[in-house]
């Protein structure tokens, strides 16, 4: 009797999750792995100088020229309340464009290396995970992919880039 | 309620609708606020009812102002500017005597007004074909570049008298609008310029004379089509009718009648002109008609009209050429493809220095190599002279639109003036002309209104009845200045210190130098007049002015003579796109300063430093104690040197005041292509951009302004500072 119920909320599921399907950039922070959706990637680049940009947040690293353009780089390690960045070789910028209400953004995301890009089908990604009442805002995370019993956060740069949520997390997960 | 209370709204609403842009929703809703308390004030009752009907007659206009994003077209707002004209009369009246005839006569004028508004909130939908559209359009830019030469004309022949030249000039223009305008079957425009052009050719034939009154109903003419052509284009933009206009039939009377004998016809109507430029000699000036509570609202109209009027390109128009104009070969040209091209050449200028200085070229160059490499450089100079050419345009359109409106603000204001122009040959990138048109506004409004003497104080100070205002563009050092001169009253020091103790922008006791105290004048809502007048007093223009001209990256400097007149200074840049900037040095980080707001760089001696309580710093150059601001401190830099006598002082200037920048070195001296620093970085204060460097990093550049206006404001924030390095020198 129970099995149909769970067929259907399963289905539902799979529905839900049907437009997270695709591929997906994976990147390493520390020792958890996340992914950004491809289409938001404009390209990988090596670590450059980095300028300084006095009075910003901290998990600003600065500003690099990308061809003649000026662009942000922000630590993500740091906008999630882990450790900053310690250079390596592995060390990488992504540079993801994504629209807002105020425009195209284009920015740089250091993390700490990249993997492969990976392609999820649907039902390998499970809804978002919620970490309690009272702790931090998981919005920016789409999902959750599953991969050769790997668990990738699948994240909405946009999300994680802009607006209250992002800071309110930075402030819950460092208090 | 209190009359006062009542007065002062009307007096917030009426500032209101003359500061409103159709374009500008923020001024709308602040006519909204504006029209809210006034409900709510009549609401409370106790007003006479003639007021409360005007007021009535102002709020039924209301839902007209578009909704937020809705769009406010510049019909509704002259209707409701007119019913607040009137309503500013009746209040006026009101308080006269208990019960106003006046104000009473006004109700059915204001009704009709809002009727008017309510009948013409649906005109009807057109539809035009894409080629009549651009035929309009084409008919749009022509007639008022035009409109923009018959000013220039006009205005000539009022100081100058009339010429045969000027005349046909005038003529020229008219027929044109009236040969198109009747293609297009724009009947009014071309029953009006017809109209006109029959006077225009009387006057040619040499049967009457473009003088006094006729010169008057011109300048009227001309106003009236350019109002015409702006209510077509809206017309056309929204698909719909072009509404008839109530005024014109009064203009083609005069018209009409000044054309078959010369008796000079007033309507009600009419320009009121007390305060006429003094005639040429020779030609006897009718007596000036009294300023009617009619005539009010139409000023306020033309006030603002003359605000908005749309900029006519320029470079057609030399000074002082009356009808002829030397036409220059021109080629129309995507503005973006021109702003792509000149922001690549920036890219080249700085590729371009980046091979001449790699140190691999430096170390191998051959002798020809250099030679070839300098003449890389001068090319890419050329270049980029020509490339930042392209984006030039003469002053002389802006300033065109300037000696057009000091007309206007002289009559109304009951003041005899001059405008001198000078330099309007001067070129500035066209981003740069297109953002001073409004300082300049607020500017020339507060040295009719506040600068020059009424004639009578004038006469007795013993200086011409007429005042000057003297415009001029020159070039200076690596920059463009636009000076501002009248010959008035001067600023008066104290009481601007009052007026800024009174409103609490200082305190009782501050003591504030000549230029601090100048700058008072540029905060938001200052004003020292004691009465608010159509032209000014509202204390909303200098802060206009100020913000205008930082976000340029401009300066602008007061220089004043109690009883002989005030000089305002704007700096500006060549161009936005590149900048003059020094290179200075900070522990690990390298900044950019606009050399344009540096004064000097020092290596102070130990005897230059002051401190107060040990924390504050300040530096004395020169009998100058200025604030010493550590630009290590500020942008949190550990590894800068903590010891001033070994390091450098540059002396900055920002918003009138100096200030002290200690930084490690200046590394050198470079022209920079400005750069936004991007999205998402969130609010960087003391940053204006960024540049990329010689060597391809990113460099900042620093907002001197900013800087400034901090350290003046918070002149404690050493003191709040928690490095340790705060009490050591």
């Amino acid at each position: 009797m129970n099995t149909p119920v769970t067929a259907k909320s399963n289905s539902s599921g799979v529905e839900a999750n049907a437009h997270l399907a695709g591929k997906y950039m994976a990147f390493r922070l520390a020792n958890e792995d996340y992914g950004l959706a491809i289409l938001k990637v404009r390209e990988i680049i090596g670590l450059m100088d980095i300028t300084r940009v006095p009075c910003t947040d901290a998990f600003i690293r600065g500003v690099i020229n990308l061809r003649g353009k000026v662009i942000p780089v922000i630590d993500l390690r740091m906008k999630f309340g882990m450790e900053p960045c310690q250079t390596t070789d592995q060390t990488v910028i992504i540079v993801v464009q994504y629209s807002t209400t105020r425009g195209e953004i284009t920015m740089g995301v250091l993390v700490d290396q990249v993997e492969e890009v990976l392609s999820i089908n649907a039902d390998k990604i499970e809804p978002p995970p919620s970490f309690g009442a009272n702790s931090m805002n998981a919005d920016f995370i789409l999902g959750i992919g599953k991969v050769d019993k790997r668990v990738i956060f699948l994240l909405d740069i946009g999300r994680v880039l802009s607006g209250d949520e992002a800071e309110r997390l930075v402030q819950a997960v460092t208090a | 309620m209190p009359a006062f209370l009542m007065d002062s709204i009307i007096e917030e609403l009426a500032a209101a609708v003359v500061m409103t842009d159709a374009n500008d929703q923020e001024s709308i809703d602040t006519v909204r606020r504006c029209l809210n308390k006034l409900r709510e004030a009549v609401q409370a009752g106790g007003e006479p009812e003639e007021l409360v009907a005007l007021a009535e007659a102002c709020l039924a206009l209301e839902m007209r102002l578009g909704a937020s994003g809705a769009g406010t077209d510049a019909e509704d707002l002259s209707a409701l500017s007119e019913a607040v004209g009137r309503l500013q009369v009746g209040a006026a009246a009101a308080a006269k005597s208990p019960k106003p005839a006046l104000a009473k006569a006004m109700i059915p004028a204001a009704a009709a007004g809002a009727n008017l508004a309510s009948s013409a909130t649906s005109p009807q939908r057109v539809t035009r074909d894409e080629e009549t559209v651009g035929l309009i359009g084409e008919f749009l830019s022509e007639s008022e570049e035009g409109l923009g030469r018959a000013d220039q004309i006009l205005m000539n022949v009022e100081h100058g008298g009339a010429s045969a030249e000027a005349v046909n000039g005038l003529f020229r223009v008219f027929h044109t609008v009236k040969g198109v305008a009747g293609f297009l079957e724009l009947t009014e425009i071309t029953t009006l310029a017809h109209t006109t052009e029959t006077m225009l050719n009387r006057c040619r034939e040499g049967t009457l004379k473009l003088a006094d009154e006729r010169l008057d109903v011109v300048f009227d003419a001309t106003a009236m089509v350019r109002r015409m052509l702006a209510e077509l284009r809206v017309a056309v933009q929204d698909g719909v009718q072009f509404a008839t206009h109530e005024n014109l039939e009064g203009l083609l009377q005069r018209l009409r009648a000044l054309t078959e004998d010369g008796t000079p016809v007033i309507t009600p109507a009419a320009r009121p002109a007390p305060a006429a430029p003094p005639a040429p000699a020779g030609f006897a000036r009718e007596p000036a008609p009294q300023l009617e509570p009619a005539a009010m609202p139409s000023a306020l109209e033309n006030l603002r009209q003359t605000m908005t009027m749309t900029a006519v390109p320029s470079g057609m128009q030399g000074p002082e050429t009356g009808g002829g104009t030397k036409l220059r070969e021109t080629v129309k040209v995507d503005l973006e493809r021109v702003d792509s091209l000149v922001a690549m050449v920036g890219e080249l200028v700085v590729v371009e220095s980046m091979v001449v200085n790699a140190p691999e070229i430096a170390k191998s160059a051959s002798a020809r190599v250099r030679k070839y490499l300098s003449q890389l450089a001068k090319v890419t100079r050329d270049l980029q002279d020509v490339g930042m050419g392209m984006r030039m345009l003469p002053v002389a359109g802006v300033f065109q639109k300037m000696a057009r409106m000091s007309r206007d603000l002289g009559r109304k204001s009951g003041k005899q003036l001059r405008l001198v122009l000078a330099g309007e040959t001067t070129e500035m990138d066209r981003s740069i002309v297109e953002h001073i048109a409004d300082p300049l506004v607020h500017m020339i409004r507060n040295a009719v209104d506040h600068g020059l003497e009424p004639p009578e104080e004038r006469r007795e100070a013993g200086k011409p009845e007429e005042g000057t205002i003297r415009l001029s563009a020159y070039h200076e050092g690596g920059s463009i200045v636009i000076e501002l001169a009248d010959d008035g009253r001067g600023l008066n020091r104290d009481a601007i210190l009052a007026k800024a103790r009174s409103q609490g922008l200082i305190g009782p006791n501050d003591i504030l130098s000549e230029a601090d105290i100048h700058m008072l004048i540029f905060a938001p809502g200052f004003s020292t007049a004691k009465q608010v007048t159509e032209v000014s007093g509202r204390g909303v223009g200098m802060d206009v002015v100020k913000r205008n001209v930082e976000a340029l990256r401009g300066r602008v400097s007061i220089s004043t003579t109690p009883g002989q007149g005030t000089t305002f200074k704007l700096l500006l840049p060549l161009t936005l796109a590149i900048i003059d900037g020094m290179l200075v040095a900070c522990g690990q980080d390298r900044y950019i300063i606009p050399t344009l707001s540096i004064i000097e760089s020092i290596q102070p001696s130990q005897d230059m430093l002051v401190t107060f309580a040990d924390r504050h710093e300040m530096i004395n150059v020169r009998g100058q104690i200025l604030p010493l601001v550590r630009l290590a401190r500020l942008f949190g830099a550990s590894d800068a040197k903590s010891d001033p006598t070994q390091a450098l002082v540059v002396i900055l200037e920002g918003v009138g005041r100096r200030l002290g920048l200690l930084v490690d070195e200046v590394v050198t001296q470079q022209q920079v292509v400005i750069k936004s620093l991007g999205q998402g970085l969130g609010a960087t204060r003391f940053l204006s951009g960024a540049a990329i460097l010689a060597d391809g990093r990113v460099g900042l550049i620093i907002n001197v302004e900013e800087i400034a206006g901090t350290t003046v404001e918070r002149r404690q924030w050493s003191a709040s500072d928690p490095t340790p390095a705060a009490t050591s020198l």
